[in-house]
């Protein structure tokens, strides 16, 4: 076992963690208060190529391994970029983008990677339905084959980026009554014939992310488009949970070391009843409770990203512990660091108000942590 | 980056975990429930059959009958132990890693030979002793003082929850310099044999857990020990104790891994077989995530504490702080996880002698031992708020 990066690795993720400090941070508060996704902080995103980074170069993209994604992802919620921006780049990269790399075609690659790569078309990903969320098996979207296009009927909600996407990962299925194994997915652009998106729902988190419904009214997709093959799309959404499980949840570790050193500079500065709250040890215990939570979901996510790094399969037991964990524990953490701020940590002019908000997603989004407890408990086969 | 073990690491665990399966884990009961006088021999016998294997002997190098593994390495066999069983897994940290690193980072050539391969075989059994009644976490409130008379020294005081107290043969014991060349009140520490003069045992602990891991008093009335048994230098005493922390730490965590291992597997067992209702009952959710919780807490104890050795492996800076992080969380999750597997087993589970009674009493040793959660949630929060105080 050997649990540090490489030089490397260490030097990209500091050139990442000042770029976004310097260029990107400022801009994040307004965003989430405006809850607008905004096209300045994604346009400055993809202009250091971390919009592409899992892609191989001549895709467009920086061929970074599963860690440095994640390192990436830590470093910009370290230099402070919002829950609502980093859920984008989460939808967009990995839900999207990496699924039409990893099953795509040839052309499928070449059409769609490398404008996702820059950042010019933004991606979603379409699975969740109003009636099928953490039973995604159930879901009811239809692809009806007609001539050379595939038409497809239905409604998805909560789809991260739907309001701004150029394309979408939908999955639907080709025959209810198969299952899982009638599920098929398909790239569907925003421009098709019955394909539209909802208004931006107001949501408690991640407000600067644009979600919506999308809308597929005998929308028509060309034969071409479908993604992998017929009935195999419920494998391709399980192949996602190994980016849902390490690079989406490496803003929870990032996050959590922002608002340790947030919390720590305010004890120092914040005097009451004489002394900087810093003295008093309820306020030490909790930024402790923090960095505890910190290094122990850094392992977890770590750990997910490493051994997708070394070509294994994914391990549900050790890729469930790092949701749960991250979600439910972390929640905790960010909670703690807005009782350190105290009446200001209320306020959305301190960080500490909107990542608490953004992190309640962790516990939710990519499989609740009541699923991940049920996966794990069906584990325990011993 | 790497999260794999080396096939080695994997072989060592199987053959560690087999190992106390067969000779460790069948007396755990018995050493909870017998008399003092038959758990020393048990227990003595325990240490035989560790250093037998060469599992006492982990940290130490080859010169004197170790087998020099890293501390990433000595954990991975350390929890098969504690869970197994944590009183023997205590008693065996006490000796060969308390009072066998102690003496093999500051030691002399001829305190090693003499001392580190009956303590690596097992043969003899040795104790750190350093808290008394009054100065626990504290140790600068120590009112155990030594003073010099010509190449000996003077030793009194009284030491209080001596960990094999009462079965050690040697002990390792802290006392406030009074006298010679050194700073008044410096702390000193002295290699103190149970033959030595003026030595005795004081009144016995009677603890909540970890019964087959005897504790007592130790006396030192005008012990007289030679000047060639003071460990290091005289005044060096803070140091060593310093350097000790956190390995009486790691090793307290990973007493606790072994326990929330032990209590999630047990609970976990007894849920497929228990019918309620008409159900087994981990077909209840409320027993399922319960137990999935066990698991998630256990499994993240065991990552800190792997973190913590990798990072004490590699002389960081981090390390101090790993360590901590490891410590609280995996005691508090022992003791969480222990009391979980008591509700899951019900009544059954509140009985004297049933397995999941004894983790629950002898969880909560590890959440004081080793430096409180208190005391290391401050070391943790001082770091880093003195790290960002401009």
């Amino acid at each position: 076992m050997e649990f540090g990066f490489s030089e490397e690795q260490i030097m990209f993720r500091d050139t990442v963690y000042r770029y976004a400090k310097n260029e990107i941070a400022d801009l994040c508060g307004e965003a989430d208060l405006k809850s607008e996704f905004s096209r300045e902080i994604w346009n400055r995103l993809g202009a250091m190529g971390l919009l592409g980074l899992p892609f191989p170069e001549e895709y467009g993209g920086q061929g970074a391994d599963v860690v440095t994604c994640c390192l990436s992802s830590e470093a910009l919620s370290h230099a402070g970029i919002d829950g609502g921006h980093m859920l984008a780049l989460g939808a967009h990269t990995y839900l999207c983008g990496d699924t039409i790399f990893q099953h795509g075609t040839e052309e499928q690659k070449k059409r769609y990677v490398p404008k996702l790569a820059t950042g010019e078309w933004i991606g979603c990903m379409g699975l969740t339905e109003p009636e099928a969320g953490s039973d995604a098996a159930s879901l009811q979207t239809t692809a009806v084959k007609k001539g050379d296009r595939w038409i497809l009927n239905g409604t998805k909600t909560f789809i991260t980026n739907a309001p701004v996407a150029d394309v979408a990962v939908v999955y639907a299925t080709v025959d209810r009554k198969l299952k899982h194994s009638g599920i098929t997915a398909f790239i569907v652009e925003r421009n098709y014939k019955g394909f539209s998106t909802g208004n931006p729902f107001h949501k408690m988190g991640v407000r600067a992310s644009a979600t919506s419904e999308v809308f597929l009214e005998d929308c028509e997709v060309p034969e071409e488009n479908m993604l992998g093959e017929e009935g195999k799309g419920f494998a391709m959404t399980h192949q996602t949970l190994e980016w849902d499980r390490s690079a989406l949840l490496a803003p929870v570790v990032g996050g959590l070391m922002f608002l340790i050193e947030e919390c720590a500079k305010y004890a120092n500065q914040r005097v009451q009843f004489g002394k900087p709250i810093r003295e008093f040890q309820a306020v030490q215990h909790k930024i402790a409770d923090m960095k505890i939570i910190l290094e122990a979901s850094k392992m977890a996510v770590y750990r997910v990203a490493a051994l997708k790094d070394a070509g294994h399969t994914i391990n549900h037991m050790q890729a469930s512990i790092a949701k749960a964990f991250t979600g439910d524990w972390g929640l905790k953490a960010f909670s703690e660091a807005v009782q350190v701020f105290g009446g200001y940590g209320l306020m959305h002019e301190y960080p500490v108000e909107w990542f608490f908000r953004d992190a309640k997603l962790a516990q939710i989004g990519g499989g609740t942590s009541e699923i991940q407890k049920m996966i794990i408990s069906r584990l325990m086969s011993f | 980056m790497n999260y794999e073990m080396t096939d080695d690491q994997i072989a060592l665990q199987n053959a560690c975990r087999e190992f106390c399966g067969n000779e460790i884990l069948p007396g755990a009961v018995m050493l909870d429930t017998c008399s003092r006088e038959e758990a020393s021999a048990i227990m003595k016998g325990n240490l035989k059959k560790l250093g037998s294997r060469g599992y006492l002997g982990m940290g130490i190098t080859r010169d004197f009958g170790g087998t020099d593994a890293d501390m990433l390495t000595t954990v991975i066999a350390g929890e098969e132990i504690a869970k197994s069983c944590a009183s023997t897994f205590i008693t065996a940290a006490s000796s060969a890693v308390y009072f066998g690193y102690a003496l093999s980072r500051f030691g002399n050539d001829e305190q090693k030979k003499r001392y580190l391969p009956e303590i690596v075989s097992g043969e003899k059994i040795g104790a750190i002793a350093v808290s008394e009644y009054d100065a626990g976490s504290d140790e600068h409130a120590m009112n155990t003082t030594a003073s010099r008379e010509g190449n000996s020294w003077i030793i009194n005081g009284v030491k209080s929850y001596v960990t094999n107290g009462p079965i050690a043969d040697y002990f390792l014991v802290a006392a406030r310099s009074d006298s010679g060349n050194v700073t008044p009140g410096e702390i000193t520490l002295f290699i103190v044999g149970r033959g030595c003069p003026g030595f005795s045992e004081g009144e016995l602990s009677d603890t909540m857990g970890l019964h087959g891991a005897q504790a007592g008093e130790i006396i030192c009335n005008h012990c007289i020990v030679e000047s060639i048994d003071v460990l290091g230098v005289p005044g060096q005493g803070a140091d060593i104790l310093g350097y000790l922390k956190n390995y009486r730490a790691l090793f307290t965590a990973v007493c606790s891994l072994g326990i929330s291992c032990a209590a999630m597997e047990s609970a976990n067992r007894y849920s497929k077989e228990r019918k309620s209702f008409g159900r087994y009952i981990n077909r209840y959710q409320e027993i399922a995530f319960r137990l999935a919780e066990m698991m998630i807490q256990t499994d993240i104890s065991r990552l800190l504490i792997y973190k913590a050795a990798w990072e004490l492996d590699n002389h960081s800076v981090e390390a101090v702080s790993a360590v901590s992080c490891a410590k609280i969380f995996s005691t508090e999750t022992a003791a969480l996880v222990s009391g979980w597997a008591v509700q899951i087993y019900g009544g059954k589970g509140y009985l004297k002698g049933s397995d999941v009674e004894r983790f629950y009493r002898d969880a909560k040793f590890g959440e004081i031992a080793g430096g409180t959660s208190e005391l290391h949630r401050l070391s943790i929060a001082s770091e880093i708020l003195d790290r960002y105080s401009n």
